[in-house]
């Protein structure tokens, strides 16, 4: 028996421990190179093994579908947000419907899917319903910002009940982070009400129709001790579900189009192999046209799940139950949109690419089955606004 | 004999590799150890540096194997079999044969890495894996090895 000497055994110990720990590291780390060119050298394998574990998995378990909710078309969501979302006519006011492309909650903005040329200019105030969100800032061709009235050092005239049963008329100073925004400057002397609402008022810079405007902020709520002089009022502002949807920009005149809808990005896909070799019937894998960046997949109308993963013309897309996907990937619709956890029917929020109001199922839904007409959604990435802030 | 073992290894790994998806999308799928590496650890010699040529070809093969029919990344496959085998070799020389806790052992050191790197694999395409599903491929692939690398009699051995 041949014994290799002891000088070779220590240096193939030491190549081996080379290799092993580079091929944990690429594991780990993912270089894109190398990572391109394993998934070239298993493509044509997997041409040839995906098709007859596809034919194995169809007779083991059949892809039959049961006791699913029938699946309600992204208008409902979208006919909700619009319903909950429309302020009352003002005369002289016009209201521009707007999709929010991208939530920056830790900048308190938002990004939303139309700008200057669908007729954004920077000032213009943002509502959701009868609620005040803030004004637009910076603009681009297709996006604009929202800079929302907690954002720090962001000013809001607003008039809040006194207690001396006048309207006191001051100024809202937003914080940033996670403080509440602080009533500031109110006039005349008085204190405002604990619990009554702040209301918007018109600034200097708006038109005189924004008078008419009936919009609320929030409600007061006093902080520290007024024994030591320490006193403040904050107000509790915050972000309606639905606005995470669309907003209305007030606008002086508009042209033929009121609704600004976002782009999104389609293809027909096929099944491709009904379970993963690892992680079994949590994954499945979809062919679709090759160049298709998807976020989603659906089958008939309701989101078969997210892809995980892309390797050319396949997709592998994760499959779970409508209540277990991550809450904040979820808007409910009752009576209202909302994101508390009782809402029965579920839709996509939208975010990370994946198009908001794709239909998710009911709570107590199973994962779907890809089984009916596949498709792979994706949302035209924004581009940032370019204006000066 | 490497000859035949090609021949017969890799319709085996053919076979396996066109049934795992089935199998794993079964009701106890989850709880099924990882054929490929049971493959691997049963293939290649204990001292796998000793028929390194081979080694390196098995693991090159069942990785591509394992990522044909997966979302896990190639790389991430040959780095779990490659791991698994040479931790193996590391502490089977250390260790007696004799004991079938010993020999478990050697297996489910083994098989720490490729379950690292599948749960690891997991999180990043947002999936969730039960511990119990990692702690029970470790077992598996113990118990194999205590089971396979049983030493035969006494009076049989060539190096009693």
């Amino acid at each position: 028996m041949f014994l290799p000497s002891v000088a070779e055994r220590h240096r193939r110990a030491v190549l081996l421990t080379v290799g092993v720990l580079a091929l944990l590291a690429q594991a780990v780390l993912r270089l894109a190179p190398l990572e391109s060119a394993g998934r070239a050298l298993t493509a044509p394998v997997a041409e040839f093994t995906m098709p007859l574990a596809a034919w194995v998995v169809e007779r083991v378990s059949p892809g039959a579908q049961e006791g699913l909710a029938p699946s309600l078309a992204s208008e409902a969501l979208i006919a909700a947000e619009r319903e909950a979302g429309r302020p009352e006519a003002v005369p002289g006011v016009a209201w521009l419907e707007v999709p929010v492309g991208r939530m920056e909650l830790d900048r308190h903005c938002l990004l939303l899917a139309a700008g200057a040329d669908f007729g954004l200019a920077p000032g213009m105030p943002v509502v959701y319903g009868n609620r005040w969100l803030g004004r637009i800032g910076a603009t681009g061709p297709s996006t604009a910002e929202v800079l929302l009235a907690s954002g720090a050092a962001r000013r809001t005239a607003v008039v809040v009940p006194g207690d001396r049963d006048q309207l006191l008329r001051a100024v809202l100073e937003g914080r940033g982070g996670d403080h509440r925004p602080l009533i500031r400057w109110p006039e005349p002397k008085g204190e405002p009400v604990v619990g009554s609402l702040v209301r918007y008022r018109r600034g200097s810079d708006d038109p005189p129709p924004y008078a008419g405007l009936d919009l609320r902020i929030g409600s007061v709520i006093r902080v520290g001790d007024p024994d030591r002089d320490s006193a403040a009022w904050e107000v509790d502002f915050d972000l309606p579900a639905g606005a995470e949807g669309r907003v209305f920009v007030a606008a002086g005149a508009v042209s033929e189009s009121v609704v600004a809808e976002p782009q999104v990005r389609s293809g027909a896909t096929q099944l491709a192999l009904r379970a993963d070799g690892v992680f079994g019937a949590r994954l499945c894998a979809l062919r679709a046209a090759a160049g298709v960046r998807a976020a989603v997949a659906t089958v008939d109308d309701r989101v078969l799940g997210r892809v995980v993963a892309q390797r050319g013309e396949l997709l592998w897309c994760s499959l779970r139950a409508p209540a277990q996907w991550p809450a904040s990937s979820w808007v409910g619709l009752d009576q209202n949109v909302a994101t508390r956890e009782e809402a029965e029917l579920l839709f996509t929020r939208g975010g990370s690419g994946v198009p908001r109001g794709l239909f998710l199922g009911a709570q107590s839904d199973p994962a779907p089955r890809p089984v009916g007409a596949l498709q792979v959604l994706g949302r035209v990435p924004l581009e940032e606004p370019e204006a000066e802030r | 004999m490497k000859w035949v073992r090609w021949r017969v290894l890799l319709p085996v790994a053919l076979l396996i590799t066109v049934v795992a998806p089935a199998l794993r999308a079964s009701s106890l799928g989850q709880a099924l150890p990882d054929p490929w590496l049971l493959l691997a650890i049963g293939c290649v010699p204990a001292r796998a540096s000793d028929r390194l040529r081979y080694a390196v070809e098995v693991v090159l093969v069942l990785g591509v194997l394992r990522a044909s029919v997966s979302a896990v990344s190639p790389w991430s496959c040959w780095a779990g079999l490659a791991a698994a085998l040479f931790v193996r070799e590391r502490v089977h020389r250390h260790l007696s044969e004799e004991s079938f806790l010993l020999r478990f052992l050697v297996g489910a050191l083994a098989a720490l890495a490729p379950v690292l790197l599948d749960s690891l694999e997991a999180q990043r395409l947002g999936l969730e894996r039960a511990w119990t599903e990692s702690l029970l491929g470790v077992v598996w692939v113990g118990s194999f090895w205590a089971v396979v690398r049983r030493p035969g009699p006494r009076r049989l051995r060539l190096d009693r």
